[in-house]
């Protein structure tokens, strides 16, 4: 098919004015065997470990089932079973993933936007600051946590001070306390993500047409009128974005939970998806850890239609 | 690594107005706030990493009993442990053999997803059959599904492939994650690229495969690195699939094994960190080569995201 479009003239291969459109060609497009092969491979591993285990993992939470066993249909025992049963821990683990991810989002905001306004000015050597600012979020999520790890450790630099300069009678315990853990956690959590804020807003910055500034300097308008009439409202939209695709990935992330903390003091760090892989995978109750995990499908189908709904708006 | 800007100007354009931008004049106050700022983020971003260099660089007892601040001999006993396959420890010691693990996986999900990637962008973006949209427009809903809720099913499939703690399973999974993103990318970068090129390749006898892989390859070939760093370190950094598919200390990845030397009684922080250390060099060496492959390679790509 190829070979013979490509004796005609180049006006006729982007086309298909050929004059013989069989209705297949009609139906599934003029070049749609060549078509198919070609998306078929990703197509495929796409269907076969994405769209399909999503589905499967419905039918999952909906069985009683062990590593190396056979499920057996249970109905909504799964799901009643981690609102009613307290020792599921169901109920504080959404509400951890609500209070990691909304502290770790809000920070993020607030370090990146800043962030970015610094390495936006004029200052010697940009790159090198902008290269080494990002290195948090381009060394593995195993690497950082245990960079924080040894950081809050009794061996770690700020326990470390404590004992040279006797700042307190005891070492912190960091993840021995949940109110300490927590907030330890949650700084872990930003220090790594911050940068991927703070990339998105400095492109964001510098696609903003100058006059606009220009303008607002000639109407008299101070630096920070300017930041906050021109920069923050031109920047509606990577905030969105970012905001929204940060949430989907910090709430899902369980690399530097599971590393730090493991979850406790008591699950009082633990969220929905350290949950159900602590359930499904050490647990061996793949089911239950299933059910775990499709309690959040419903978050992520919202943050997914809006996140969507403005990436393709754009095009 | 994704961008979210939309920039629809030209790269060159947009440095341009960056300059600009940036000359606009402000006061005195804010350029010292601006370098206070800068250093508060350096200190912040830096302290961690720099005092991981300091403890893997100092022997046990000056970590544990002097609480030297700097190493008084630079003591490169701990990566040399490590990279030798000994260590001391029963989790160190296989070491040597994540590493290798992690490469292989890496470099094979990279080739597939360069590949397989570059094709299906073909396709998407120059040859018209019914469903290309909706395939083009599906990928963004699969690059946004998050590995928690796939990694339990995944686990019962790699299961009954019998795949449990091979390197195979990794391999064949990991595509999952960097396939879309990879195709959203070279097709958004082959949009860019005028179709004339190709049409006068193929007036002169190429086929269309010919032209893929003689005309659009090679002037993607920014967008076909940026690509492939991003499978590479993606793949790299993966953990999550990799603690739930493997179990013995021989088919871990870097990134898991790490953690299992966490699992001794003494932790032994000193090689930690230089084992931690090693396993960053990968994707932060890719990142430094990329960045300036990489914002070109979005700038041009126009992507949006």
């Amino acid at each position: 098919m190829a070979r013979a479009e490509a004796t005609y003239t180049p006006s006729g291969i982007k086309g298909l004015q050929t004059g013989r459109t069989s209705p297949v060609r009609r139906l599934l497009g003029p070049d749609w065997r060549l078509g198919w092969i070609l998306v078929g491979p990703v197509f495929l591993i796409i269907a076969a470990l994405l769209i399909y285990p999503f589905f499967d993992a419905i039918v999952l939470s909906f069985q009683s089932r062990f590593i190396g066993k056979a499920g057996t249909w249970t109905g909504l025992n799964n799901y009643r079973d981690l609102i009613r049963n307290p020792n599921s821990h169901f109920l504080k683990a959404a509400l951890n993933t609500v209070a990691i991810t909304g502290g770790a989002i809000i920070s993020k905001f607030f370090i990146g936007t800043a962030m970015a306004c610094v390495l936006n000015q004029q200052i010697r050597a940009k790159n090198l600051w902008r290269g080494l600012m990002f290195l948090p979020w381009a060394v593995p999520a195993v690497v950082t946590a245990y960079a924080w790890r040894f950081m809050f450790d009794t061996s770690g630099p700020i326990n470390g001070a404590i004992a040279q300069f006797h700042l307190r009678d005891d070492y912190i315990y960091f993840f021995n306390d949940a109110k300490v853990a927590l907030p330890a956690l949650i700084a872990v959590i930003v220090w790594s993500g911050t940068p991927f804020w703070t990339m998105n807003i400095l492109a964001g910055m510098q696609a903003i047409p100058a006059d606009l500034y220009e303008a607002a300097e000639l109407d008299g308008a101070g630096t920070f009128q300017r930041f906050l009439y021109i920069t923050m409202p031109s920047l509606k939209h990577v905030f969105f974005v970012t905001a929204l695709l940060s949430t989907i990935w910090t709430s899902a992330n369980l690399v530097q939970i599971l590393i730090l903390t493991g979850g406790g003091p008591n699950y009082s760090t633990t969220t929905l998806p350290l949950l159900a892989y602590l359930v499904a995978i050490p647990g061996t109750r793949l089911g239950g850890g299933a059910a775990i995990a499709m309690t959040m499908v419903p978050a992520y189908l919202v943050l997914v239609y809006f996140l969507t709904r403005q990436m393709l708006r754009q095009e | 690594m994704a961008t979210v800007t939309t920039t629809r100007t030209s790269a060159r354009k947009a440095a341009r107005k960056a300059e600009k931008v940036g000359r606009r004049s402000i006061g005195r106050g804010w350029m010292i706030a601006t370098y206070v700022g800068l250093i508060f983020f350096l200190f912040w971003t830096l302290v961690p990493f720099l005092w991981m260099l300091l403890a893997s660089l100092k022997t046990n007892k000056e970590i544990y009993d002097d609480f030297t601040l700097v190493p008084k001999h630079l003591y490169f006993g701990h990566y040399a442990a490590l990279l030798k396959g000994g260590g001391g420890s029963k989790a160190s010691g296989s070491f040597r053999q994540w590493l290798l693990n992690s490469t292989i996986i890496a470099v094979s999900v990279t080739a597939l997803s360069v590949s397989l990637g570059a094709l299906a962008a073909y396709s998407i973006t120059r040859l018209r059959f019914t469903g290309r949209s909706f395939l083009a427009r599906g990928l963004i809903y699969t690059y946004l599904v998050p590995n928690a809720l796939l990694f339990i099913p995944l686990f019962t499939i790699v299961a009954r492939l019998r795949l449990v703690d091979t390197l195979q399973a990794m391999i064949l999974v990991y595509p999952t994650f960097t396939l879309p993103f990879c195709t959203w990318m070279m097709a958004s970068y082959f949009r860019s690229i005028p179709i004339e090129l190709e049409e006068a390749a193929r007036v002169d006898g190429c086929t269309r495969i010919g032209a893929l892989i003689k005309v659009v390859m090679p002037i993607a070939a920014p967008a076909v690195a940026v690509v492939a760093i991003f499978a590479f370190t993606q793949s790299w950094n993966e953990f999550l699939y990799a603690l739930v598919f493997t179990n013995s200390l021989a088919t871990r990845t870097v990134t898991v094994g790490l953690t299992q030397m966490l699992g001794e009684d003494v932790f032994f922080w000193g090689q930690m960190m230089a084992g931690a250390l090693i396993t960053a060099v990968p994707p932060v060496v890719l990142y430094m080569v990329a960045q300036r492959f990489v914002i070109r390679g979005l700038a041009a790509g126009g992507v949006k995201l």
